[in-house]
């Protein structure tokens, strides 16, 4: 018996020991061994790399190509995949918007360098004096990818389209426009007569408005009364690709091939895939290994791991008030008193933006409890109000003696445990009971929507590219997208100013005074801002991004 | 046997009636708006109503249960509700079979590694091998999935030169074990054991082929058996959350399986064939293992169903596209109750007509059954 223990020992000790030697000869460190290829969809897994890591060298590289290169691909992880490739039926930048800029273009584009809107697809957009009139005048030759010309008209017909049953949101905005009277002046050039003035109308060239369906594909439908190019919208768009397959729930879910007639000139990349990834770490994992190449990255411990290992450049745009707790101001359902205004003070004072970094975020959530973020190039010189629990309890204890019995409902969405419990315990230690409900993301948009709320768990987003959109939707008095019912007639003048303000000072001052109507009326709580956007391999070039994390991969190329 | 089956199949039925109403009216009672994922947080109010509308939501219960049980009997599972269109039969044609070669590739392996071990086991019972067999299957069935599919991330993905050297140790120990007992027989002069000898040296030979030629895996995606890459891409893609999936299984059919063969070795006819001289691997393998083997087909049948609808754990981790992910992600979550419906029906019917294989599996393993004897 010994000796059948003993030679089974030895005869271990004799592979391990084989093994030891043959992996001494073997490969290089750290290199895995396989000869397989690498695979299309799934790329060969390489080293992690580590925070010691040296940011590598500059590749040399042409810029650009002379023809779309065989075999090119481009992996990029978003954050929420489109059900839809119509831009009618698109809910934002965020759920699909690279996808359908890919396929339909942008009439015009955000520059982050310079904070200013330039054309794209447009050759020019020019406005009279008061802005209440502007002028687009097309590229020459630009056309669908069916062959179709694109022609002044559609871009017309195209924001009629976009006034049609559906879902996009930019309805509110083209409402400013009076298209009744806007006119078409020859094949290139139309122009756009509004209401009011805006200075920033190519805001709405830059989004869905912007992106111009063919009308002879767009009307199309299926028997149950759904547009084609939901699903099919090849020859609908003028943008650099072409849908090779659209299977949502797959990965990719989005496969893009390459024109070889854009008007832009030659499209580098040959295919692209669009992966969904649903959490960030994850992403983050693959963007490491090289089966991604962008991930969109919205989560701010996974952001700052992402800057730390030095490996990637970035794509990221920040959001004033991304985190917010929405107060009913009044409207549908709600605890009487949060229509007053020393609740929603309470609220703030109570608030300590530190506090839910660290309980919720692991000390990495951009502070801020201003309207419109320190870190934007908008930002007015204007704080928001530091927490002072103290007098948030003072507040509390003069509602009660008034006869509220100091409970409140509060909504929050699920994907942070931490965060609900970390506001909870800071309202509760002003004095106030909690009837926190934490459900799912839709069930706590959906009471707010459907006005049955108090408190809950929200993002304004107010992106410098998007201020329009934004401030606009969420703090007019007559926005239809106002959910809180919050309504102020200096706070209306104030926007108006904005719309109207000829430079980025003057718009600055319009900001200034929002941010100081906010403070004093504090509709609801702003406690940070949030970054999001994409980290990008290096492997990759010529991202042109625009507005509200939206990219444009015409002039995309990989770098060898 | 062909009565039995389709004795059981009429009872899909009643099962498929009750599953279909039950979905629909637990589906109820989960909060959230298929309107809002459709249209987003910043539609107009009278928008949301118009989509609830034309989806049919503000209908009665039975009634539109009514409705899809009339489609449904056609064979129309309806569209998505959150991507009009798009058909839910179309969805899970897709995604079924991902999940049914992610379950079927966990339960080859489970069985693959679990009845060695278990046959194994019970014949060393009491002995290291046996108690660490215990422990080792008491650690997999004490790690949730989720947390064995990070683990295998981490290892497999992260830190390939372990498995990859473990692996080959393992193998090689084997083959060297088995080589030298045949030496052993040689030396000794007597008999047999030239089929110790092929199969240590192909069990070397696999020990060499994972050291130099282990592959890499990928940390998530998945490639398609009848995509441009084909099966060995296929492979790749499958292989970890495949044993991810079987990590529990191994345990749970180990452990049954070492129960059943400790009783079965334990019958006089198996005393018989030891006194006759038979040789160890036969008694275990073709005397004692098939009548130990109903309790693990029973469970391997129940565990196939289950893991069918079971999958979302590991779907997720590894970017798979696949039925829980359909099922939860795109269907519960989303509110998208076509979707949720459809799945459930086709999960069901699964469960009932494995069910109704593994009765009529009895038969085919023990002929007393099949003679109707017992």
């Amino acid at each position: 018996m010994k000796r059948k223990y003993s030679t089974r020992r030895r005869l271990l000790a004799v592979a391990v020991g084989a093994s030891l030697v043959v992996a001494s000869c073997g490969g290089d460190d750290g290199e895995s061994s396989s000869s397989d290829e690498p695979a299309t969809s799934a790329p060969q897994a390489t080293e992690a790399p580590s925070e010691e890591t040296m940011a590598p060298a500059e590749p040399e590289a042409a810029e650009g190509c002379e023809s779309t290169v065989a075999g090119s691909e481009l992996n990029i992880g978003v954050y929420v995949p489109t059900g839809s490739l119509d831009p009618l039926r698109t809910s934002g930048a965020l759920v699909g918007g690279t996808d359908i800029a890919a396929i339909y273009d942008v009439l015009m584009r955000w520059d982050e360098a310079s904070g200013e809107w330039v054309p794209h697809l447009a050759e020019s957009l020019e406005s009279n004096s008061d802005y209440t009139e502007w002028t687009l005048t097309l590229r020459e030759g630009v056309t669908y990818a069916n062959g179709d010309p694109m022609l002044a008209e559609h871009v017309l017909a195209n924001m009629n389209r976009l006034l049609g049953p559906g879902a996009n949101a930019s309805r509110g905005l083209i409402a400013r426009v009076d298209l009744e009277n806007s006119t078409v002046v020859d094949d290139r050039t139309v122009t756009f007569k509004l209401f009011s003035p805006w200075v920033e109308f190519a805001y709405l060239l830059g989004d869905a408005a912007g992106m111009v369906v063919n009308p002879s594909l767009g009307d199309a439908k299926d028997a149950s009364d759904v547009s084609l190019i939901s699903t099919d919208p090849n020859g609908a768009g003028a943008g650099p690709y072409l849908v090779d397959k659209f299977a949502p729930g797959e990965s990719p879910y989005l496969v893009l091939k390459a024109r070889d007639d854009y008007w832009g000139g030659p499209v580098c990349i040959e295919t692209v895939n669009m992966v969904y990834i649903t959490s960030d770490q994850p992403k983050l994992e693959a963007l490491d290994l090289g089966e991604l190449d962008l991930a969109f990255l919205r989560t701010a411990n996974v952001i700052a791991d992402a800057r730390s290992s030095g490996q990637y450049s970035e794509a990221f745009f920040l959001q004033s008030a991304g985190e917010v707790i929405l107060i009913n101001n009044g409207v549908g359902t709600h605890t009487p008193v949060t229509a007053d205004k020393r609740f929603r003070q309470a609220v703030n004072l109570a608030i300590d933006s530190s506090v839910i970094s660290e309980r919720a975020f692991g000390g990495e959530l951009l502070e801020s409890k201003a309207f419109i973020d320190e870190r934007s190039t908008y930002y007015s010189g204007v704080a928001g109000t530091s927490a002072d629990p103290d007098a948030a309890r003072a507040l509390v204890d003069e509602l009660k003696a008034e006869g509220w019995d100091g409970s409140i409902r509060f909504n929050c969405r699920d994907t942070n445990a931490n965060l609900p419990v970390a506001i909870v315990a800071s309202l509760e230690a002003v004095g106030m009971t909690v009837e926190a409900t934490i459900t799912d993301q839709n069930s706590s948009i959906g009471a707010v929507i459907q006005k049955d709320f108090d408190m809950a768990c929200w993002g304004w987003n107010i992106s410098d590219s998007a201020l329009y959109r934004q401030i606009g939707f969420n703090f007019r008095s007559d926005s239809p997208s106002n959910r809180i019912g919050y309504g102020n007639p200096d706070m209306d003048a104030a926007i108006d100013e904005m719309f109207a303000a000829p430079d980025r000072e003057a718009r600055t001052n319009a900001i200034a005074k929002m941010s100081e109507i906010f403070n004093e009326d504090v509709p609801s709580v702003i406690y940070a801002a949030v970054e999001e956007g994409y980290a990008i391999s290096d492997r990759v070039a010529g991202i042109v991004p625009t507005q509200q994390t939206v990219l444009l991969l015409g002039d995309a190329y990989l770098v060898s | 046997m062909i009565r039995t089956f389709l004795h059981k199949l009429l009872q899909l039925v009643p099962v498929l009636l009750i599953v279909s109403f039950l979905t629909l009216a637990l589906l109820e009672l989960v909060p959230g708006d298929p309107s809002i994922s459709i249209l987003g947080a910043d539609a107009p109010a009278a928008e949301y109503e118009r989509v609830r509308e034309q989806l049919g939501l503000d209908q009665p219960l039975l009634e539109r249960y009514g409705n899809w049980l009339s489609d449904a009997v056609s064979g129309d599972l309806g569209d998505s509700a959150v991507r009009p269109g798009v058909s839910v039969w179309s969805l899970i044609a897709s995604r079924l079979p991902v999940t049914l070669q992610i379950t079927v590739m966990a339960l080859g392996l489970a069985l693959l590694v679990s009845i060695p071990v278990g046959v194994a086991a019970a014949a060393r019972v009491g002995s290291r091998f046996d108690r660490g067999v215990g422990t080792v299957t008491s650690g997999l069935i004490s790690i949730p999935q989720f947390v064995a599919g990070l683990l295998i991330v981490q290892l497999f993905v992260f830190n390939p030169d372990v498995p990859r050297i473990g692996t080959a140790v393992l193998l090689w120990f084997v083959a060297l074990t088995l080589l030298v007992n045949w030496c052993r027989r040689f030396v000794s002069d007597r008999e047999g054991g030239a089929g110790s000898v092929f199969v240590g040296c192909l069990v070397l030979g696999l020990g060499l082929l994972a050291f130099f030629w282990w592959p890499s895996f990928p940390r998530q995606g998945f490639s398609r058996l009848t995509g441009d890459d084909g099966l060995a891409e296929n492979l790749r893609t499958t292989f970890l959350p495949a044993l991810t999936v079987a990590m529990s299984e191994i345990a749970v059919f180990t452990r049954l399986l070492r129960s059943d063969m400790i009783s079965t070795l334990q019958e006089d006819y198996i005393l018989a064939a030891n006194a006759q001289g038979k040789p160890l691997w036969r008694i275990l393998f073709r005397d004692a293992l098939r009548p130990s083997s109903f309790s693990l087909m029973t469970v391997a049948g129940v565990s196939l169903g289950r893991l069918i609808g079971g999958t979302v754990i590991v779907e997720t981790i590894f970017n798979l596209p696949g039925m829980g992910r359909l099922i939860i992600q795109e269907g519960v979550i989303v509110n998208d109750f076509p979707i949720v419906q459809g799945g459930v029906l086709v999960i069901a019917l699964f469960y009932v007509v494995l069910n109704a294989l593994v009765d009529i599996s009895y038969a085919a393993l023990d002929p007393r059954i099949r003679r109707g004897v017992v």
